[in-house]
């Protein structure tokens, strides 16, 4: 098969674009240039919906809500879109017939939440002077001629390309891609079918035999073929159980990984458990902190901070009191003995005091002037008694200094706590924030779910394997009677000999089949090397070379091997360059061996690319074929940069030079307006040193391209 | 200890306004004074410490925060303040109560600017206002 042109109509921003290929065996190559965002994986994805229609974009969760239309359809009128591809295919007798494939969707354009679409319509035509013919079905043709599952081999695209030597892609999905290449591209699929033909061939001719060779030997070869379709039915129960149990295998290993990688940031549950652990801690903290704050505020309003301040002058106070006691001018008991005496008319000396007595005028006068200072000496007095309960409570001017340092103390210790805490609660709850809880969640559930499906399916492996050797058993033992049987009686001799010969072919034709798959993969895995090699400029023999050689394991997998016997890991030992050239190295190598004719579309494969590397690997994937190897088609699709070193290769190994470029990027990069109410992207012929109204670049001066007229162009 | 006599109940306590502005943001709930009596008592005790004294300013830049009746509720700031006013001028001044709560204000006002220059600018003014009150810093 190879691509002669593709019309896409409405699809993203091609709203009418045409893209011819060279075909011509001499010039296999067909050059496809264009800047980010000019629209070059928007062909490669229009092509693999025109011709696998969704399935054929890449897996997204939800592929209905995949958009074909541009974000500038006005919504609710519906838009037409439309790929046709025309196409060339050789049969098995070697006749060439031309094909036009065209799929057509109605899609509404409408908000984010959904694009409603209609049915495919799919029709493929084979184009013949008198008129198309209708080719139907049409999807089954085209999964016949270029197999969906093989997409990868036929169009890939440059950020995927290690899909058959990562290991970041499952062993089994990795390996089972690499088997299925080799089995569908290599004829051996058909060879598995004759064997099971000839089992079946078999089975009837010794039915047969035993029919016309008695009732009895008949009733046990009957049993025989019971027990062998059962042995058939457990075969392929085991048979879809391990296809389940690979899938399943294939999800519990990716959703390990990514809760592996979700847990590595931290167990969820432990995170939490540590914040609500930290918050706690926080709370006691603050709580600390503002039982110190409250005591320092008891202690501002309390008599020891007055103590403290004022505690020298309060003493001063204090000894002048004790002076005036004394002096024994506090306390005043003078007053009191007078009036005793002036009651009494006696003195203390005995002299008379009464009324009219000449000394109790006297004594009068002093009680007088003993009043006037009675109530300043009453104050003082009191003041002296009341200062001296207060110091006998606790006049320690040390007191409020031991409850400061205390409290600044506890207050400290408690922020520093406090500001410990925090940080840790920040960084676990930055933690918790890389966690998607609900996806963690999800998975835990669905890994549980999947590992006990798992588990059941290994029971029910076990159970099966035990039937099927019950079953077998039984086979043997009837097949023992059965030959006794046959030994007595006089079988038809003619129908033994073609039962014996139908055997003899199907143990042949497995044992074909085995040799083939067997020879096949060392003719690829030999093919392989020397491509690998070839592009990366490595002798094998060199004395410091890193690579030694190339080959694909009895598992399918691809290696490198090193010094010593040693493999490289693909992911991590080899560059991008090398990934891209085993890779590569991979879809050639075997597409040559299998000899079949396909397109071969990828999308920026000289990313990360240069030198050397970039010269052979263009020329070893672009030059015309040679000897008996059959025409092929490449299609590039490749940035300005990646053109760079390889323009003259290029040049002599393209039939078709095509240049794409979208109007969005006028005025920053192209330097002329299309005049187009919508962003639209659009095709000239333009070669890697050619310019022209459509795709004139501002860069372009640097570069030294030629400018064409238009009428050239298109 | 007998009840203490409050000859001072009757008269007026003043802060200067510009400093009654800034304590009276400090009293009440979280704040470091309960009461505005007990930042003007700590301004007395800070006057008194450094023995300074700062003149009440003219009435119309004076605030009446309360009157001496207040003083009841704490008897050991009479019994200190009058020991503290015999201690500086002498046992007559009892007699003058007046005399007293003169003295007492205006070693309160040059407190009290101590305590509002502690207390200003501070993120948590209790803490600052402790780290400030060092006995053996002032």
């Amino acid at each position: 098969m190879l691509i002669r042109s593709v019309h896409i109509v409405n699809f993203k921003m091609m709203r009418d674009v045409t893209i011819n290929f060279s075909v011509d065996p001499a010039r296999p190559l067909t050059v496809i240039r264009g800047e980010n965002g000019s629209g070059k994986t928007t062909l490669l994805y229009a092509m693999l919906w025109g011709l696998y229609g969704m399935n054929g974009l890449p897996k997204v969760a939800n592929a209905d809500a995949l958009r074909l239309t541009c974000t500038f359809c006005p919504a609710g009128s519906p838009v037409a879109v439309e790929v046709e591809i025309v196409f060339d295919h050789t049969d098995d007798t070697g006749m060439t017939s031309q094909y036009r494939l065209r799929r057509m969707v109605l899609e509404t354009p409408g908000s984010d939440s959904g694009y409603p679409r209609g049915q495919d319509d799919v029709k493929l035509f084979r184009l013949a002077p008198e008129g198309d013919k209708p080719v139907m079905p049409a999807d089954a043709w085209i999964e016949h001629l270029i197999p969906h599952r093989l997409s990868d081999l036929f169009f890939t695209n440059g950020d995927d390309i290690q899909k058959f030597i990562s290991g970041r892609v499952h062993s089994h999905e990795r390996q089972s891609k690499v088997h299925q290449a080799i089995r569908e591209l290599l004829g051996i699929e058909q060879l598995t079918t004759g064997v099971a033909d000839l089992k079946h061939v078999f089975g009837s001719l010794k039915r047969r035999v035993s029919a016309e060779s008695g009732s009895d030997a008949q009733k046990l070869e009957e049993a025989c073929e019971a027990l062998r379709r059962q042995i058939a039915e457990q075969e392929e129960s085991r048979s879809v159980i391990e296809d389940r149990q690979k899938v399943m295998e294939t999800h519990q290993h990716e959703w390990e990984r990514e809760l592996n990688q979700l847990r590595g940031i931290g167990d969820l549950e432990e995170l939490n458990a540590q914040i609500a652990t930290l918050k706690s801690r926080m709370r006691a903290c603050q709580e600390r902190e503002q039982a110190a704050l409250a005591d320092m505020r008891t202690a501002f309003r309390g008599q020891p901070l007055s103590w403290a301040l004022a505690g020298t002058q309060v003493d001063e106070g204090r000894a002048k009191l004790e002076e005036l006691a004394d002096r024994r001018v506090i306390p005043n008991t003078s007053l009191k003995v007078l009036e005793d005496r002036l009651e009494d008319g006696e003195c203390i000396c005995g002299s008379d005091l009464h009324p009219g007595s000449g000394l109790r005028e006297h004594v009068q006068q002093l009680l007088e002037e003993q009043r006037e200072n009675s109530e300043i000496a009453q104050r003082l007095t009191e003041l002296r008694y009341d200062a001296r309960g207060l110091a006998a409570a606790g006049a320690d001017t040390e007191e409020f200094a031991r409850r400061r340092l205390a409290t600044l103390a506890e207050y400290t210790a408690a922020h520093d706590e406090l500001v410990r805490t925090d940080v840790e609660l920040k960084q676990a709850e930055t933690k918790r924030r890389l966690i998607d809880d609900a996806r963690v969640r999800t998975l835990t559930d669905d890994l549980a779910g999947v590992s006990k499906k798992i588990g059941d399916g290994v029971l029910e492996l076990g159970r099966i394997a035990e039937r099927i050797a019950a079953f077998e058993g039984q086979v043997a033992d009837r097949e023992q009677e059965l030959a006794a049987v046959l030994k007595k009686r006089r079988a038809n001799h003619d129908l033994v000999i073609k039962r014996d010969v139908a055997d003899d072919l199907r143990i042949l034709a497995e044992q074909v089949q085995g040799r083939l798959e067997g020879e096949y993969v060392d003719k690829v895995s030999a093919r392989l090397q020397e491509i690998f090699l070839s592009i990366i400029g490595a002798e094998p023999d060199a004395r410091l070379g890193v690579f030694r050689g190339v080959s694909i394991t009895e598992n399918f997998d691809i290696v490198v091997e090193s010094q010593n016997g040693t493999t490289l890991d693909t992911d991590y030992e080899l560059n991008g360059a090398s990934q891209r050239a085993l890779t590569l190295a991979f879809i050639w190598s075997l597409m040559e061996v299998a000899g079949i004719t396909a397109p071969r579309l990828i999308d920026t494969p000289l990313g990360m690319v240069s030198g050397g590397v970039k010269q052979r690997m263009v020329s070893t994937i672009t030059h015309p074929p040679t000897g008996d190897e059959p025409p092929y088609q490449v299609i590039l699709l490749l940035t300005r940069s990646e053109i760079m070193e390889v323009g003259e290769l290029l040049a002599q190994h393209a039939g078709v030079f095509v240049t794409i470029s979208c109007s969005k990027d006028y005025p920053a990069d192209l330097v002329y307006d299309w005049l187009g109410d919508e962003p639209v992207i659009q095709a000239c012929s333009c070669t890697h040193e050619q310019s022209c109204r459509i795709c004139a670049r501002r860069i372009d001066n640097a570069h030294g391209l030629a400018f064409r007229d238009m009428a050239a162009a298109i | 200890m007998a009840e203490v006599i409050n000859r001072y109940a009757s008269a007026d306590l003043f802060m200067p306004d510009d400093l009654h502005r800034v304590i009276r943001e400090h009293v009440g709930i979280n704040q470091p004074f309960a009461r505005q009596i007990d930042a003007w008592w700590i301004g007395f005790c800070l006057g008194v410490r450094h023995g300074q004294t700062r003149p009440l300013p003219a009435p119309d830049r004076r605030v009446k925060f309360m009157d001496g009746a207040v003083l009841s509720s704490d008897p050991w700031r009479i019994i200190h303040l009058e020991l503290v006013a015999v201690g500086l001028r002498g046992e007559e001044i009892l007699t003058r109560p007046r005399e007293v709560m003169q003295l007492a204000t205006e070693h309160a006002n040059y407190g009290l600017e101590m305590l509002v220059n502690a207390l200003t600018g501070q993120n948590e003014p209790t803490l600052a206002l402790m780290n400030f009150l060092d006995p053996a810093q002032l």
